[in-house]
């Protein structure tokens, strides 16, 4: 354990850069190479998922003509990556998605090429429910090192060995003896006062097609307008869409962040739609969210961040469906 | 220059067309036969019946398309329907072109398992293509399998694929072919009817078989109750399912049928398996 005093962050982040690109939250919106600014309060709206699945991912390049033989395009960043201030629940997501991601090289690249750094909020925001999820936010799944805001600095937890060098960086000191003891006494305290949601035991166990043919969809979904803000803002949706960008004569595949909100989502060619109603796709996301991946993998997919209901235009409560969906 | 990972699933790769078949009266089925550039990826291309790959054209995009030729066949076949972007891309391209291919993907027929039973193959319209893979497939394993019962209609004459081999299909004994038209048509001498009807007159037993199912929903919808008075089981009856795609790896997670992804998990699943899911297909 070590101690990072808090006047030394800022130094210890300019010196970072000197051997990594370095980005934290620079602003309420979210994260940006670090050039001074540093908003630590909350978390962003956009999470660190962007850093693993970016908003815009090139596969291949081509001349944009029939018979035309396209190149690979592989994005390596060219110095390793480290992301601060990203909140553990966020990077409990990226643990979810690389569940799902383990054999895709351009995840696994970027995976590798970035550190992650945690830390640990001081109290829950309004919407957060990430322990009602499974998350506890004192383990630093995800992460290469956990920060702990305290009285003097920040109370460190590597726990990586490539974490284990970014003390060459900084004014790192030894904590004192006491400061595991701190630690430990936080996460007790948070632990007994957050418990994972009971609803998630009785989804795992419950019939699928009664959950689907339940009559509480329609009231349910009458409200969303399937902008798919949800699906942007969620740092464990992880669908994509592939598409060719032709500017003149050269071209270039894309992999996208897609929404499972939109009609043309799942719409064959032939015009036929397996899930045309908007009510179809509001079901098949909690659905996906906390049956089909709760099923496969044991946990759901959703780490209880709560921006989905922050930033929701319909006010659309995501308690209410699992609510619903885990009373059938 | 970075160093390209050996293994890219996402990366086509490159085929020529080495042929091009207009299959029906309409023009809105080609078979496309490819071979891949390299010769070594050429002949390392292992698939089942069954799998499908994805063929692109560059600027346009990818699309899924079942592989109609069997594992035996020298050259990659897929029949294509004009029907979205890509696909017309396709279509406009001639003979020589190169053009993206990546796969094989999906499960597949198990016609190991099939091994000694009575295989039931029923199509309608244009979705005979992985059927034909499978029903030349079974024709060069002949002795491993029992009676082996091929059902194809088409709306018209002109619209059944692959005619010249349904002519010799015909005159084999060891096959029993019916093929079938919607309605009365000029010239036409077989059997007039759809699909559920002619195989209710067939009537296929269940016993000790396998039907393998692929046509249009409505198709479908009416032959699996046929099926089942026959006396086949859910277990029995064997479905190939088609849903938007992008990825063909499981990862983008466009073509889910509840917790299945067609891509993956399919596109081939029996009636049991799918009368679990939610009907999103």
């Amino acid at each position: 354990m070590y101690l990072l005093p808090k006047k030394a962050l800022k130094d210890w982040l300019l010196k970072l850069a000197s051997g990594y690109e370095v980005f934290v939250p620079r602003s309420p919106e979210g994260f940006g190479p670090y050039e001074g600014e540093l908003h630590l309060e909350g978390k962003t709206k956009l999470s660190a998922k962007e850093f693993f699945l970016p908003w815009r991912e090139e596969i291949l390049s081509f001349e944009a003509r029939p018979g035309a033989i396209p190149s690979p395009v592989f994005f390596e960043p060219q110095r390793e990556r480290v992301v601060f201030g990203v909140r553990p629940c966020d990077a409990k997501g990226v643990t979810l998605i690389e569940k799902v991601f383990q054999h895709d090289p351009f995840f696994q690249k970027r995976r590798e090429k970035t550190l992650l750094l945690g830390l640990v909020c001081r109290e829950p925001g309004r919407e957060c429910f990430g322990w009602a999820m499974g998350v506890n936010p004192f383990a630093g799944e995800g992460l290469d090192a956990l920060f702990l805001e305290g009285e003097e600095g920040y109370l460190v937890k590597l726990l990586t060995e490539r974490g284990k060098k970014l003390l060459e960086f900084g004014p790192f000191e030894e904590a004192e003896e006491t400061a595991s003891e701190v630690f430990r006494r936080a996460e007790e305290e948070f632990l007994a006062r957050h418990q994972k949601a009971p609803a998630l035991e009785k989804l795992k166990g419950a019939d699928l097609l009664k959950i689907y043919e339940a009559d509480f969809w329609e009231a349910l979904a009458l409200p969303c307008l399937n902008c798919g803000t949800c699906t942007f803002l969620c740092p464990t949706c992880y669908c994509f869409d592939v598409q060719d960008e032709v500017v003149g004569t050269e071209g270039v595949r894309v992999r996208l962040p897609e929404a499972c909100m939109f009609e043309i989502y799942s719409r064959h060619a032939s015009g036929h739609n397996p899930r045309r109603s908007p009510v179809a796709r509001f079901r098949n996301r909690f659905l996906h969210k906390f049956k089909y991946f709760l099923d496969q993998y044991g946990e759901p997919l959703c780490v209880g961040c709560g921006r989905c209901n922050e930033e929701c235009p319909a006010g659309i409560n995501l308690w209410e469906v699992i609510r619903a969906m885990s009373t059938v | 220059m970075v160093a390209v990972p050996e293994k890219l699933d996402m990366i086509p790769l490159p085929a020529r067309i080495e042929r091009l078949v207009v299959e029906t009266d309409d023009g809105l089925l080609k078979s496309f036969y490819l071979r891949l550039l390299d010769e070594e990826a050429h002949r390392a291309f292992r698939h089942r019946p069954g799998q499908f790959a994805m063929l692109s054209v560059p600027g346009k995009g990818e699309c899924p398309i079942g592989i109609a030729s069997s594992p035996s066949e020298e050259l990659l076949m897929f029949t294509v329907f004009r029907t979205g972007l890509v696909t017309d891309a396709l279509h406009r391209l001639p003979e020589g072109t190169v053009i993206g291919l990546r796969g094989p993907l999906g499960n597949g027929y198990p016609l190991e398992e099939f091994r000694g039973k009575n295989v039931v193959l029923i199509a309608g319209g244009f979705a005979v293509t992985t059927l034909r893979a499978t029903l030349v497939y079974l024709l060069e394993h002949r002795d491993d399998y029992g009676e082996i019962t091929m059902i194809y209609g088409a709306r018209n004459p002109g619209l059944l694929l692959y005619k010249p081999e349904l002519e010799a299909w015909k005159k084999r004994k060891d096959l029993k072919l019916y093929l079938t038209i919607d309605r009365e048509a000029p010239g036409w001498d077989g059997l007039v009817g759809f699909v559920p009807q002619i195989t209710e007159q067939v009537s296929p037993s269940g016993e000790n078989a396998v039907a393998l199912v692929c046509g249009p929903p409505i198709m479908i919808k009416f032959t699996l109750p046929v099926l089942e008075k026959c006396g086949f089981s859910p277990e029995q009856v064997y479905l190939s399912l088609e849903n938007r795609m992008r990825c063909g790896l499981g990862l983008c997670h466009h073509c889910n049928v509840g917790p299945f992804l067609v891509c993956k998990d399919g596109p081939v699943i029996t009636l049991a398996e799918l009368q679990k899911l939610p009907p999103e297909y």
